[in-house]
Parts: structure tokens; C-alpha cells; sequence
């Protein structure tokens, strides 16, 4: 074998094998339409996800939960109807802000283990109560010192509202003396706010500077290495948030992971306040919001383009399922922990509406930008 | 082995049969310098590759924190150590690496080595990974063939030595059908007429160094499928031919540098870059480094035994055989997967995949939704969601835990939803079937759907 050709001939061999490979190439190709148009620009893509959608997103989130720690101090400082229920609309809007941020849980809000603290939706309702009725010094250092069960959204709302009580009540207990509950709160509002501070921060400058690592991904980012890493980080985090949505705030309630279905709705998110509704609509605007790279009326290069670019149909399909799990979502009746146990249809089908969102991110978005295992990764480690 | 003196003057010419003159050239003596380095390179990756996996946190993540594993069919034995008893599995193989590295008790090390890097590959085939069976098989070639009669410990002090030539042929034919076989895959519809998936992946290669916008088009797409094709297909025979050796070389290395840079695919294209190195000259450690020749009269040739060849004989049909075996399944194999792995089908496809499971009681019906979480690890779950045979296997995880936990043995169904190559999903399998009633099949599994290409 070693001796069948001249270095003349063998050169000659491989020239006419790459022209023929070539050849065969370009006759390939000429059969598709689409050979020349290069698909969206995914830098450009997560540049304006990010500045368009994700850090915008964040300062609303700052933004309202700055709104709410001043309306909590106002509530300490003076317990009114009044401010009771300003108190309560803060906490209901800073609270929809934060949610919609539930759809990029990636970067600073994990690194800085502060997600926990924020939103947990697991709050220990008797203990929050019992130390709101302590005598033991109550001040900043304290809440610090409080686990994630007792902090954030969902403790200020043990505080703010109960189903149970009539507002004269929750009045009542805000005006007892020595105004130990609204010092609570009002704490808890600024302990909140430093969080979600933190958060928007490391986003929005430096030192972390997030949004600029995320954009720059594969061309100088410290985080990122690659393009791929950065999209992935963003496709994988919207396939998280819809799963989290079907698995813990709608199967969980509904009973439906145990058998037999007994429903449990002590579990929906944000029991007291009744918003759990609007909790998960918000995270499916946070979800459409980096889709379509839009926010507050403003869009840029979005990633339903690249999606479309490489599979028509399955951006077409994300189109149409967003919309439809919100409606259907919307379409609950009343709250929604009376909606698992006596209006169990509507909740069932807004779960299959979002799983359906939920396949769609999976597959079609994640198939079309190569985003859900890179490639199959048997191919390499 | 017996070591054997090489006569000094070549046997008067005779006029001879084909089957003598093919057993001649098998058995003729070669120097053993090249397998020695590719000895050397081998154990070297290998502990390149266990320093990797510690430090990156990949034992723990493979082997700590799951709390399932998805067992080869028929190796269900198979699991991994509890605790942290994976970590010293670790230890010995790199231990066992450096040992076949440098040369001392050579086969011994190797069949360690092969040993304890199959056992952990074995233990979850969401692990599976086309390198690391070539790994362990290199490993049991090592096992097997005197390569530490060069250039190590064992043979320190001995001076130059031979081996049979059939024993670096089965060398480089184990190297040899990775590419060939991955050309052969690559000869399908999706590859050369849609250059998929490879468009895909280079959509996402923007921030290539100068090239990123032309990696980005899609003629690109279609001209480095043809090339990849052609170069899997013919690198081989382009190594082996002298006249065309070096450049064929200078061909594999820069397309491991560009697959490396583009694709994340770890340490494949610098264990290929490596070990084609035996393609050249037998003697090109000696003449690369300068060393003493070989046509020494204390030169030895280390003779193996005739039943060593007869096991390389088996061993070289199985292998050019075994990656075949996919066409005796109905069906599209990069949909269903059935012979896909162990056969060098490498980059073919692009799956991503949504698994929703329910079991249901089979005497009253009442079903629940099964959280894959609660049982998987984020990569397991997305393994599992494309590869028919492992739903089949958690559905069978599914009802065993059930059962394990005093219920009846659940129904377990699964609508599977997947996209390949860029289409849009389709349902992979039957979701009316119950998945943990289903045993492993040697042909077509029937609850397998018909592919959508």
C-alpha cells in the first residue's frame, strides 16, 4: 500500500478528492433556499436580552420593592387603613416585579444564594407570627439572622395578610403597642430590598457587571467562554422556570404527583395574599418577555428569531402556546387555593397549557439553537 | 512471549502461497518504538482524563449525587461504589495510568486500568460516550499486546526490541474503524442533504476568532458535512499510504483543533490527535528522538503466542462486525437509537426531548404524575429524554421504587415528545404502553414510534 503511488500522484488524489467534496457540497446546498442567509446574530441576541429585557427587569424588581420598604415604613410608622392597604397593593406589585424574574433564575440571583431569601415560598407561618408577638430585640442584625422561612415575600405577607382575619384585625395587630409588627415588617421590607438591590446590581455594574459577562459570552467574557454557553444559560433557564411552574406550583397543589390525587392547598405560592394566580402569569411575562426580547414596549433582536430561522413551525408553536397558558391561567376563578379543590378543571388545563409551553422550550426552541444537551453528548465530554 | 533472536540474513527467497505470504507479513518483525509511545501517550491521557474528571467535580456529579443509574441491559450488578468509594476507584485508575505510562508491569497496569475505567463507565449508561469505549478498548488491546517492550520500565536495559506486525496493525485498525465507521454514519440524508446538525451547531459559532461569520452560514454547514464525511471515510487509508501519511496527519490534527474550538467535546479530538501518531513509521520515536536503531543483532522480537493472534483475529472481526449491527433493526436508527451506541456514530444528531411520565394503579386507575426530578440528575433526565431504551429502563425505576415502597406494582406510561435535527417534535413513544411491563427486546422494540424523517 505504502509504495502504490508517487507523492506526485497522491498529491494529485487528494486535490481531485477536495474539489469533488466541494463539488458535492455546493450541489447539496444549491437544493436548499436558504444557503446564504446567515441565521440571527445570537450576540446580538443576548446583548439585547439582556439589556433590553433581563436588567430592565431587575431595576423594576429594585424599583418596586424599594416602593414597598417605604410603604412598610409608613405602615410602622403610622397603622391606618390607609396604609394597610398600601402597604398590601406594594407587596402585591413588588411582589408580580420580582416574580417575572422567576424566568431567568441564572448568574447573580443564584450566585449570590439570595433567591432563597427573597421569594422562598415555604414560610413558616407560626414561627414568623410568634416573633412578631415576642418581647426579644428586634432589628436589623436579627433579621439577618432569620432563616430563609422567615424572610422575604413570603414573610411580609404572613404579615400583611390573612384569609382567616378581617382587616379590622390585621389592623388591630399593627397598632398594638409598641408597634412590634410593623417594626417587623418595615425590617423586612429593607432586608428585602438590600436582597433584590444586590441582585440588580451585580447585573447592572461593576464589579460583577452580569449583564456585560452574559453579553460579551465568547468574545471576553469572564463567565462565559462561549456564544453557546451564554444562549444556554438563558434557554435552560426558561425550561426551568416552566417546570418549576408545572412541578411545584400547579402539580404539587393539585395533588397530582401522589396517588390518589389529594389536593394540598396549603402549598400554592403565596397562600395568604391570594396572588399565587398572578405569580405564575408573571413568570410566564418574565417567560415571553426574553422569547420575544421585549419589555415595556421595547424589543430588539429576539430569540423567537433564531427559532424561526431554524424551525418555523416550532417558534410558531411557542407563539401559540404562551398566550394560551396565560389565558388559561387567567381563566382560574377565584384563588387558587380554592381553585385545586373546587375548581380542579380550570387548574388542570392551565397545567396542560404550560406543559405544553414547557415541551415547546424543551424541544422545538431547544432542538432549533442546539441548546439542550449542546449536541448529543456522546459525542464528547 | 518468548524473546527471540531476528536472524541476521533474510531467508532465501522461495516461491510461496498467498495465505503464506499474508502470514508472513503479519508475523514479520516490526520495531516496537511507535507502540511503545503509543503506550506511553495512552496512559498519559489516561491520567490527564482522571485529573480532569476530579477536578471539574464529574465523579462526584456522575457517581455521589444521583440516586438512580441506568444500568447496561444485563449488567444491573453493575454499580458504583456507595459514598466516596468512587473517588478511590479514580485514584487506582490513575495510578494504574501512570503505570502503563512509563512502562512497569505494563499489561498488568493496562488490564487494571481497563478494568476499573470500564466498570465506571458501566455503571450509568447516561454516562456513555463513543471515547471512553474507545478508551476501554485501547485499554484491553493494552492488556493484551506487548506494547511495554519499548520505551518503559519492563524493558529497561534491554535494547531495542520487535514485535509481529499484526500487533500494530490491530492497533491502528482499533483507530482505524473510529473514523471509517464515523464516515459511514455520516453518509445519511440529514448529514450531506440538509448538513444537519452540524448547521445548527455552527449557528451558534459566531464568536469563532475571524472565521465566526462565515462558520455561521449555512453553505458552510454543507461544505464541512462533505468534508467531514470525506475525511472520516478516507483518513484512515490516507494514514496507512507513507506517500500520503504526513499530510493526512497535518489533516487530523488541524480537524481536531477546529472541532475542539467549535464544539465542545472535551478530550476526543487530543486522545485522536495522540494516538494516530501510530499510523507512522514503527521507528519514528527513534527517529524523531534520535534514539539507537533497532537492526541491532541484540535486537529481540517478542513472538506472542499463536493463541494471542487468533484472539486479535476475533477481536479485529468483531470490531469491523459489532458498529454494523444497527441495520438489523428496522426502523431509523439516529430516531430510535437501537445499535447506536458502540458503533462510532459520532455528531449525527441533534435531540432535545421533553419525558413526562404517569403511574397509575392498575386496579383502580388513580394515576399520579411522576416528578423525573425527584429521581434524576438534570443530565440524566435530559439523556434519558431522547434515548428510547433508557424511558424504558426509568419506567422500570418507576415502578420497582413503588413496589420497593410496599404498593402495587404501578402501570407507567410516558409521553415523550423530541425533536430531531431541527424538525419539530414528535412523539417518540407509544403513550399507551406501559413501559414497566415492557422487557428488553433483541430486535425492534414495537413501542418505539416511527421516526419522523
Amino acid at each position: 500500500v505504502t509504495t502504490y503511488f508517487t507523492r506526485r500522484e497522491a498529491l494529485f488524489g487528494l486535490a481531485a478528492l477536495g474539489i469533488g467534496i466541494a463539488g458535492a457540497s455546493v450541489v447539496a446546498a444549491c437544493k436548499d433556499d436558504d444557503k446564504t442567509t446567515p441565521p440571527p446574530d445570537r450576540a446580538k441576541i443576548l446583548a439585547d436580552v439582556t439589556s433590553l429585557v433581563i436588567v430592565p427587569t431587575y431595576v423594576d424588581a429594585a424599583n418596586q420593592a424599594k416602593s414597598l420598604e417605604t410603604a412598610l415604613g409608613a405602615l410602622r410608622d403610622f397603622a391606618s387603613v390607609d396604609s394597610l392597604a398600601h402597604a398590601r397593593d406594594a407587596w402585591k406589585t413588588a411582589r408580580r416585579a420580582w416574580k417575572v424574574t422567576d424566568a431567568f433564575v441564572f448568574g447573580p440571583a443564584d450566585d449570590l444564594s439570595v433567591t432563597g431569601g427573597i421569594i422562598d415560598d415555604a414560610a413558616d407561618f407560626a414561627k414568623i407570627e410568634a416573633l412578631a408577638q415576642d418581647t426579644a430585640p428586634l432589628d436589623a442584625n436579627a433579621v439577618n439572622r432569620l432563616g430563609a422561612n422567615m424572610r422575604g415575600f413570603p414573610a411580609i405577607e404572613a404579615l400583611l395578610f390573612d384569609p382567616a382575619k378581617d382587616d379590622a384585625a390585621m389592623l388591630a395587630a399593627f397598632q398594638a403597642p409598641g408597634d412590634r409588627r410593623g417594626t417587623f415588617a418595615a425590617l423586612l421590607g429593607a432586608d428585602l430590598r438590600a436582597k433584590i438591590d444586590a441582585v440588580a446590581a451585580a447585573w447592572n455594574g461593576p464589579p460583577i457587571d452580569y449583564a456585560n459577562q452574559l453579553a460579551k459570552a465568547g468574545r471576553g467574557s469572564a463567565v462565559y467562554a462561549a456564544e453557546r454557553q451564554g444562549f444556554d444559560a438563558v434557554v435552560n433557564a426558561l425550561i426551568a422556570a416552566a417546570e418549576v411552574i408545572i412541578s411545584i406550583h400547579l402539580a404539587k397543589p393539585l395533588g397530582i404527583d401522589k396517588t390518589p390525587a389529594v389536593p394540598a392547598p396549603e402549598l400554592v405560592e403565596s397562600p395568604r395574599s391570594d396572588v399565587s394566580v398572578d405569580d405564575i402569569v408573571a413568570v410566564l411575562d418574565g417567560i415571553d418577555a426574553v422569547y420575544f426580547g421585549r419589555h415595556a414596549g421595547v424589543g430588539g433582536l429576539a430569540i423567537s428569531a433564531a427559532v424561526a430561522a431554524a424551525n418555523a413551525p416550532g417558534d410558531a408553536k411557542m407563539r401559540d402556546s404562551l398566550p394560551k397558558a396565560k389565558d388559561a391561567m387567567r381563566a382560574i376563578s377565584g384563588p387558587l387555593r380554592t381553585a385545586v379543590v373546587d375548581r380542579r378543571d380550570s387548574v388542570v388545563a392551565a397545567h396542560d397549557a404550560i406543559r405544553e409551553v414547557k415541551r415547546c422550550l424543551a424541544t422545538d426552541v431547544a432542538g432549533a439553537l442546539g441548546t439542550s444537551v449542546g449536541f448529543n453528548v456522546t459525542d464528547g465530554d | 512471549m518468548a524473546a527471540v533472536a531476528v536472524p541476521e540474513t533474510a531467508p532465501p527467497h522461495v516461491e510461496v502461497g498467498l495465505a503464506q505470504r499474508i502470514e508472513a507479513r503479519l508475523w514479520a518483525p516490526v520495531d516496537a518504538a511507535s507502540l511503545g509511545a503509543f503506550r506511553f501517550l495512552l496512559g498519559a491521557l489516561l491520567v490527564v482524563a482522571v485529573v480532569r474528571h476530579w477536578l471539574k467535580g464529574a465523579i462526584f456529579d456522575a457517581f455521589v449525587v444521583p440516586t438512580h443509574f441506568f444500568a447496561y441491559d444485563g449488567l444491573s450488578f453493575v454499580r458504583p461504589l456507595p459514598g466516596s468509594g468512587m473517588y478511590f476507584v479514580y485514584a487506582a485508575l490513575a495510578i494504574a495510568g501512570a503505570s502503563l505510562a512509563i512502562g512497569f508491569r505494563s499489561r498488568t497496569s493496562a488490564a487494571i486500568a481497563c478494568v476499573l475505567f470500564t466498570y465506571a463507565h458501566l455503571c450509568d449508561t447516561a454516562n456513555y460516550l463513543n471515547h471512553y469505549y474507545l478508551l476501554s478498548l485501547l485499554l484491553g488491546l493494552a492488556a493484551l499486546l506487548p506494547l511495554g517492550t519499548a520505551l518503559s520500565i519492563d524493558a529497561r536495559g534491554r535494547g531495542p526490541c520487535t514485535v509481529p506486525a499484526w500487533v500494530l496493525w490491530l492497533v491502528r485498525l482499533q483507530i482505524g474503524v473510529v473514523y471509517f465507521y464515523g464516515g459511514v454514519g455520516k453518509l445519511d440524508s440529514d448529514w450531506l442533504f440538509g448538513a444537519m446538525p452540524l448547521r445548527t451547531w455552527l449557528a451558534a459559532a459566531g464568536d469563532f476568532p475571524l472565521l465566526g461569520p462565515i462558520l455561521r452560514l449555512p453553505m458552510t454547514a454543507y461544505a464541512m458535512s462533505w468534508l467531514g464525511a470525506a475525511f472520516d471515510l478516507s483518513v484512515p487509508f490516507f494514514l496507512v499510504t507513507k506517500r500520503t501519511r504526513s499530510f493526512a496527519y497535518a489533516f487530523v490534527v488541524f480537524f481536531h483543533v477546529v472541532t475542539a474550538r467549535l464544539f465542545q467535546i472535551g478530550m476526543f479530538p487530543w486522545v485522536m490527535i495522540a494516538l494516530t501518531l501510530v499510523f507512522f513509521d514503527p521507528s519514528w520515536p527513534r527517529t524523531t528522538f534520535r534514539g539507537p536503531s533497532w537492526h541491532t543483532p541484540e535486537t529481540r522480537n517478542v513472538a506472542p503466542p499463536r493463541w494471542l493472534f487468533a484472539i486479535a483475529l476475533v477481536w479485529a472481526l468483531s470490531q469491523l462486525v459489532y458498529p454494523l449491527r444497527s441495520h438489523l433493526y428496522s426502523g431509523d436508527v439516529l430516531w430510535t437509537e437501537e445499535g447506536y451506541r458502540f458503533s462510532w456514530r459520532v455528531m449525527l444528531i441533534e435531540k432535545a426531548g421533553s419525558a413526562e411520565f404517569e403511574a397509575s394503579d392498575p386496579k383502580t386507575g388513580a394515576s399520579r404524575i411522576v416528578r423525573t426530578r425527584a429521581l434524576l440528575t438534570p443530565f440524566q433526565e435530559k439523556m434519558m429524554a431522547t434515548q428510547p431504551d433508557m424511558i424504558r429502563a426509568f419506567a422500570h425505576m418507576i415502578a420497582d421504587d413503588a413496589e420497593r415502597r410496599g404498593e402495587p406494582r404501578p402501570r407507567v406510561t410516558a409521553d415523550v415528545v423530541v425533536t430531531l435535527n431541527g424538525r419539530p417534535k414528535a412523539r417518540l413513544v407509544d403513550p399507551t404502553v406501559d413501559l414497566a411491563s415492557e422487557p428488553w427486546r433483541l430486535g425492534r422494540a414495537p413501542w418505539i414510534l416511527p421516526s419522523p424523517r
